[in-house]
């Protein structure tokens, strides 16, 4: 304690010195003889020591001292940064001490064994656990809290719509929590699946917290954030590393979204939006043909119609603008539509596998994943007939025939049905071709 | 520097002593044996012992190094499918090949030894997957449960419960 306080008294000491310096006349050097190891080094010396830099008849009208008053919120600025700074290093380094796991053998209670896991093996096991398994790691022991808290371990992102919290987060919750030292390198968030409003300067706030952030989650599989076109575009703009964007069309239209792919253009990588009905929220022809049209860096494209008041006429995910965005984007590497089954039938898939498995060299496109609640069997009949085509695929998903063919050996279905509760029962069913 | 060295061999030692040869081409997954080599090679450019390294591994017992070089070998033959995040299942069989799978299905005390020489050795797809193994155990568990896997003292625990009882309505209010 000591120790910290004498390095800040100094830290203090010099900024002012060098903020003094340039302004104050040279040659006036008291300040140097200012010895703040020393106990005896009142607040009080120090005033007189600063007040002797100014002329004797200064007063708080005169300009040397309305600098000297200025540099005062600059030295406490200074020391508050370099304070957040030593935190984050010793929250990186200073904790990393191995971690013992000790093993005893049934019913004994003596230890038979003992492995000292390096940290940074330890941070290597806990990024496999997602976030609320990361809650409950952090309460094992404070070894094991020091590293849930590490940056690394957090750095492929955070699902706040899987339930991490328990109580509903505003925006300013968020902001508190990812201002933490183990958020500071964010690469991916899905935001809380709860009523949280963004505002007008959410996402401003968000990119400012977070500024290695490459995928944000406005809520595709689930969510509430309802982020309007504004807020779209906004993330595009203010987030330097963003390459991923999934949002829901409770209030983004189809607009906005070509607005925002052509805004990101080649820096859209990742791209996934799920229609609402309610608001009329689908993905228009003209939207579809913008984002083929910008954005030939597209590796994975998902879209997840809204059955509920669904509007065949409104919804402009067609078969040929799906195929036309496979053509456009060599890059593509997994197609996702859920429930799309009105305009898209076995004809688009089949052609979408011919053309690729023709030229495989230079189109990327191995995953494709169909969902439908058991509509999508007619319209795609014979998922064999694109396994054939396409062997190379590594996850056809078709489901309520959902096939997973390892060359040669067989096929894999799965029998999809919705219990009562609303979660699907899947039953496995090996067949061989 | 040059490709011409990769038909010798690099003799692994472990903290018993035992010796484990192994062919400098599939000895090489380990960036520990590639830094060693390079440094050999700088010392002494021309001689021909370069080709037959002994690389003493003094914190790896030698049951622990037989399954790194098992590993190894294996690796050269059929490359383990690289483990990406987030994962899509839990079945360790549907994330790496089968021999994999059955390969880290060992005792805890072996898994955790694993990861230390993975770690020492530096070999990153051995690393990834035991690591993932060891995720395992703590996956889905409370940490009261976590505790009791690792005998992770009560007694430390109490000490702590000014931090974790904090820690925990931290945990309510906000998350970790």
């Amino acid at each position: 304690m000591p120790k910290a306080c004498a390095a800040k008294r100094k830290a203090c000491y010099k900024t002012s010195e060098s903020d003094d310096e340039a302004d104050a006349a040279p040659g006036v050097n008291k300040l140097v003889d200012l010895d703040f190891e020393n106990k005896s080094t009142t607040p009080k010396i120090i005033a007189n020591a600063l007040l002797s830099l100014l002329p004797n008849d200064a007063t708080k009208q005169d300009s040397g001292a309305k600098t000297l008053v200025k540099a005062f919120p600059l030295v406490l600025a200074e020391l508050e940064a370099r304070a957040s700074k030593t935190a984050m290093k010793s929250v990186e380094e200073g904790a990393s001490q191995p971690i013992t796991f000790s093993f005893k053998n049934n019913d004994s209670e003596e230890v038979a064994a003992a492995v000292d896991l390096p940290e940074e093996s330890f941070v290597h096991v806990l990024h496999f656990l997602d976030g609320h398994e990361l809650v409950d790691a952090s309460l094992v022991s404070k070894a094991w809290l020091s590293s849930t808290r590490l940056p690394t371990v957090w750095k492929d992102g955070v699902d706040m719509s899987r339930g991490m919290n328990k109580k509903e987060l505003n925006m300013t919750g968020l902001l508190k929590l990812l201002r933490r030292p183990q958020f500071s390198e964010l690469k991916a968030i899905a935001l809380p699946n709860t009523k949280m409003k963004l505002g007008a300067n959410g996402v401003k706030q968000l990119a400012t917290a977070l500024p290695h952030l490459e995928t944000l989650d406005f809520g595709y599989y689930s969510g509430n954030t309802k982020a309007k076109d504004s807020h779209l575009l906004a993330a595009a703009e203010l987030f330097p590393q963003l390459s991923g964007l999934r949002l829901d069309m409770w209030n983004a239209t189809s607009y906005g979204i070509a607005s925002v792919a052509r805004a990101m253009g080649s820096r859209l990588v990742d791209l996934r939006i799920r229609a609402e009905s309610i608001t009329r929220g689908f993905l228009s022809q003209a939207a579809m043909d913008a984002i083929a049209s910008s954005c030939p860096n597209l590796k994975y494209f998902g879209y997840k119609n809204s059955e509920f008041l669904y509007s065949p006429s409104l919804d402009g995910v067609r078969g040929d603008k799906v195929v036309a965005l496979v053509k456009a984007c060599p890059k593509l590497e997994t197609l996702e539509l859920r429930d799309v089954y009105v305009h898209v039938d076995k004809s688009h898939y089949l052609e979408i596998a011919e053309f690729v498995s023709e030229r495989l060299d230079q189109y990327a496109l191995r995953n494709l994943i169909v969902y439908g609640h058991g509509r999508i069997s007619e319209k795609v009949t014979n998922p064999f007939k694109i396994c054939e085509l396409l062997s190379e695929f590594t996850f056809l998903n078709v489901v309520d025939k959902f096939c997973h063919p390892r060359l040669g050996t067989g096929v894999m279905f799965w029998d999809i049905k919705y219990g009562t509760d609303g979660i699907p029962k899947r039953t496995r069913n090996i067949m061989s071709l | 520097m040059d490709e011409d060295n990769t038909v010798g061999i690099v003799k692994l030692v472990s903290k018993e002593g035992d010796i484990f040869p192994l062919s400098i081409e599939i000895a090489k997954l380990s960036n520990l044996v590639v830094t060693t080599l390079g440094e050999e090679e700088e010392h002494d450019t021309d001689d021909e012992d370069g080709n037959n390294v002994e690389i003493p591994l003094s914190n790896v017992r030698s049951s622990v190094l037989e399954k790194v070089v098992q590993y190894c070998v294996h690796y050269s033959k059929e490359p383990m499918t690289p483990i990406t995040t987030p994962l899509q299942t839990l079945d360790m069989a549907k994330i790496v090949q089968k021999w994999y799978a059955d390969f880290v299905d060992v005792d805890q005390v072996m898994m955790f030894e694993l990861v230390t020489a993975a770690n020492f050795m530096d070999i990153k797809p051995l690393l990834d997957l035991t690591c993932l193994a060891v995720s395992f155990y703590i996956k889905g568990k409370s940490a009261d449960e976590i505790r009791r896997i690792f005998n992770i003292s009560n007694e430390s625990v109490s000490q702590q419960d000014a931090v974790i009882t904090e820690m925990s309505e931290g945990a309510d209010e906000e998350v970790v």
